[in-house]
C-alpha cells in the first residue's frame, strides 16, 4: 500500500444538524474540518464538549453522512455503513444476551469467517486482556473494567485497520482508565492499527497519541495540532513525569479554555440578544 | 481474639436475617389466608342477614353445584371446549401478533402510517362485534376462536412493536459497524432484546382469549362454560353460576402460572411492565 494515502481523511466536512419538534433549526455541528490519519498513527481528538469530535467518528464509521466536504477511508469515499473500520464507544455496547465469547466473536460470525477460526481468534484476544475463564459470563457478571475490554477485542479480533474510539474510558473509575490505557497502548503497539481516539482527558489524550487534533467549540473545526514525541513505548502510569508532558498538557489545556471561554461568551450574547 | 468472635458474628446475623424472612413470610401467609377464609365464612354465615341467599348462593352450595358438574361430566366436556376455543384463538392472535408486527417492522415508515387504524382499532371494544361474528359464522366455535384471537391479536402486536422499536440505539448502530446485515440484526439484536416484552405480553394474553371466548359463549352457544353460565342463569341458579366462574378463573391462573414458569427458565433476565 501506499505509504501516501492517508487511513483516513476527512476533507472541508461540513456537518448540520436539523433538531426535532415544531422549534427545529438548523445547527452547525463541523464547519470546514480537514485532517488526516497515516496508517498505523494514533490520534488524539480533543476539544470542548459538543464540539464534534464524536461526530468525526460517526461519519467515518458511515453511520451519518456529512453535509459537504468528503469523508474517505484508505481513499475510498465512506457511503453507508462502514463495516471495515472497528467503532467502539463510551458505552461497551455489548448484548446483554450473549456471553463474553459469543459477544467477541460477533464481528467475526457477520463476516463469515469459518467457526474453528472464530473460536481460535476469539479466545486468543480473550486471553490477551486477561479476561480467560469468563469467556461464559454475561456482561452483567462483569465488570466494568471488564466489560470495557470485551469490547475493545470485539473490535480487535477482526482485524480491522482504523478503529475509532469515542470517549471509551470514560464511565471507568480513574484506577481502571489508566490500566486500561495501558493495556490499550499494548494492543495498538501489537498490530499497530490506525486509530481515532476522542478523549476529554487530556492526561490521556497524551499517554496515548502520536499527534493530537484540537477542536474549537461549536461549530467545530481544527484549532491546532499537535505532535507527541514522548518516546515509546510509554509509561501511562507516570506519563505526567516525561519530560515535555507538562509544556504539551499547559498548550493543551490553554487552547481548550480559550474555546470554552468563547463559547460561554457566545451563549451570553445569544441571552442577551433575545431579551 | 477477633478470629474467634468474626465467625460467631456472621453465624448469629445470619441467623437473625434468616428467622426474620420467615416471620415475614408466615405473616404474609397467614394474611393471605387469614382474609380468603375471613371473606367465605362471611359469605356462609352473614351474607344470608343481608341480602336474600336466592341470590348470592353460598360458599358450601356452589361446592356443590361443582361436584354435580364433574360428577355428570358436564364439567369436564364444557371445560374442554372453552379451553380448546380459546386456546385456537389465542395461539392465532399471537401468531398474526407476531408475524404482522415483523412485517411491519421491515418497512421503513410501515408502523407510522398504520399507527392511526391500530389506535383505532384498540379503541373498539372488542366484544361489540361478537353479534357480528355470531351472525356471520353461527353458533359454532368460530366466533369464539375469531373474538379470542382479536383479544388477544393487538396486545401482542402492539407490544412487539414497542418492543423491538425500543433498542438502544447505540447498540444497533455499533452492530452494524460490526458487519451485521438486515436478518443478522434482527436475529443478534431486536428479536433477543424485544423477546422479554414480547414473552409478557404473549403470557398475559391467555386470560384475554379466555374472556373473548366466554364472552362469545355468553352472547349465544350450545356447549362451553359460559353456556353453563348462561343456562345455570336462566334457571337461576346462582350457586351453578359461581360455579363455572370459579372453573374459568383456576383454568386461567393455572395457565398462567404454567407461562411463568417457562418464561422464567427461557428469559431469566425478562421482567416487563405490558401495555395492555
Amino acid at each position: 500500500m501506499a505509504t501516501s494515502t492517508p487511513a483516513v481523511r476527512l476533507r472541508n466536512v461540513y456537518k448540520a444538524f436539523i433538531g426535532q419538534g415544531r422549534t427545529a433549526r438548523p445547527l452547525l455541528a463541523l464547519e470546514d474540518v480537514s485532517f488526516a490519519a497515516r496508517p498505523g498513527e494514533f490520534v488524539g481528538l480533543v476539544g470542548p464538549s459538543g464540539c464534534g469530535k464524536s461526530t468525526c467518528l460517526n461519519l467515518l464509521a458511515g453511520l451519518t453522512a456529512p453535509s459537504a466536504g468528503s469523508v474517505e477511508h484508505h481513499g475510498a469515499q465512506v457511503a453507508g455503513v462502514n463495516t471495515k473500520v472497528g467503532y467502539i464507544t463510551q458505552d461497551d455496547n455489548l448484548l446483554p444476551w450473549r456471553s463474553l465469547l459469543a459477544n467477541v466473536e460477533l464481528g467475526l460470525e457477520f463476516r463469515g469467517v469459518p467457526r474453528e477460526e472464530w473460536r481460535r481468534r476469539a479466545l486468543e484476544f480473550i486471553e490477551l486482556v486477561g479476561l480467560g475463564g469468563f469467556e461464559g459470563h454475561y456482561p452483567h457478571e462483569l465488570s466494568g473494567g471488564m466489560r470495557k475490554r470485551a469490547s475493545i477485542i470485539r473490535t480487535l479480533v477482526y482485524d480491522t485497520d482504523v478503529v475509532l474510539m469515542d470517549e471509551p474510558f470514560g464511565p471507568l473509575d480513574a484506577q481502571t482508565r489508566v490500566i486500561l490505557q495501558a493495556e490499550l497502548q499494548k494492543l495498538w503497539e501489537r498490530d499497530r492499527p490506525t486509530v481515532l481516539f476522542v478523549t476529554h482527558d487530556l492526561v490521556e489524550a497524551i499517554a496515548l497519541s502520536d499527534r493530537i487534533f484540537v477542536f474549537t467549540s461549536r461549530p467545530g473545526t481544527i484549532k491546532r495540532e499537535y505532535r507527541v514525541d514522548l518516546p515509546r513505548p510509554r509509561d501511562v502510569f507516570r506519563i505526567h513525569e516525561t519530560t515535555g508532558f507538562d509544556d504539551l498538557y499547559d498548550a493543551l489545556w490553554s487552547d481548550i479554555r480559550a474555546e470554552i471561554q468563547r463559547a460561554r461568551q457566545g451563549e451570553l450574547q445569544a441571552v442577551e440578544g433575545s431579551r | 481474639m477477633t478470629a474467634v468472635i468474626a465467625p460467631g458474628v456472621l453465624a448469629d446475623a445470619l441467623r437473625r436475617h434468616e428467622r426474620s424472612v420467615r416471620v415475614e413470610r408466615a405473616v404474609v401467609f397467614g394474611g393471605i389466608v387469614a382474609l380468603g377464609v375471613s371473606v367465605l365464612l362471611f359469605w356462609q354465615f352473614a351474607l344470608g342477614s343481608i341480602i336474600n341467599l336466592r341470590y348470592v348462593s353460598t360458599p358450601v352450595d356452589v361446592a356443590r353445584s361443582l361436584l354435580a358438574l364433574a360428577e355428570t361430566g358436564d364439567l369436564l366436556q364444557n371445560a374442554g371446549v372453552t379451553m380448546t376455543e380459546a386456546t385456537a384463538g389465542y395461539l392465532i392472535g399471537v401468531t398474526v401478533g407476531l408475524v404482522g408486527a415483523f412485517l411491519l417492522l421491515t418497512t421503513r415508515r410501515g408502523y407510522e402510517v398504520l399507527e392511526p387504524y391500530v389506535l383505532a382499532f384498540y379503541s373498539v371494544p372488542k366484544i361489540a362485534l361478537a353479534p357480528l361474528f355470531i351472525m356471520w359464522f353461527g353458533l359454532g366455535p368460530s366466533p369464539k376462536v375469531i373474538l379470542a384471537a382479536l383479544m388477544v391479536f393487538l396486545i401482542v402486536f402492539v407490544n412487539t412493536v414497542a418492543g423491538v422499536r425500543a433498542v438502544d440505539r447505540g447498540l444497533v448502530d455499533v452492530v452494524r459497524v460490526l458487519g451485521a446485515r438486515r436478518g443478522q440484526l434482527l436475529r443478534v439484536v431486536f428479536l433477543p432484546a424485544a423477546a422479554p416484552a414480547i414473552m409478557a405480553a404473549v403470557r398475559v394474553t391467555f386470560a384475554r382469549a379466555m374472556v373473548g371466548t366466554v364472552l362469545a359463549e355468553l352472547i349465544a352457544s350450545t356447549e362451553g362454560l359460559g353456556y353453563v353460565i348462561v343456562r345455570a342463569s336462566r334457571q337461576f341458579d346462582v350457586a351453578t353460576v359461581f360455579a363455572g366462574v370459579v372453573v374459568i378463573a383456576a383454568l386461567v391462573m393455572t395457565v398462567n402460572v404454567a407461562m411463568r414458569a417457562v418464561e422464567r427458565r427461557v428469559f431469566p433476565w425478562a421482567s416487563r411492565p405490558v401495555h395492555a
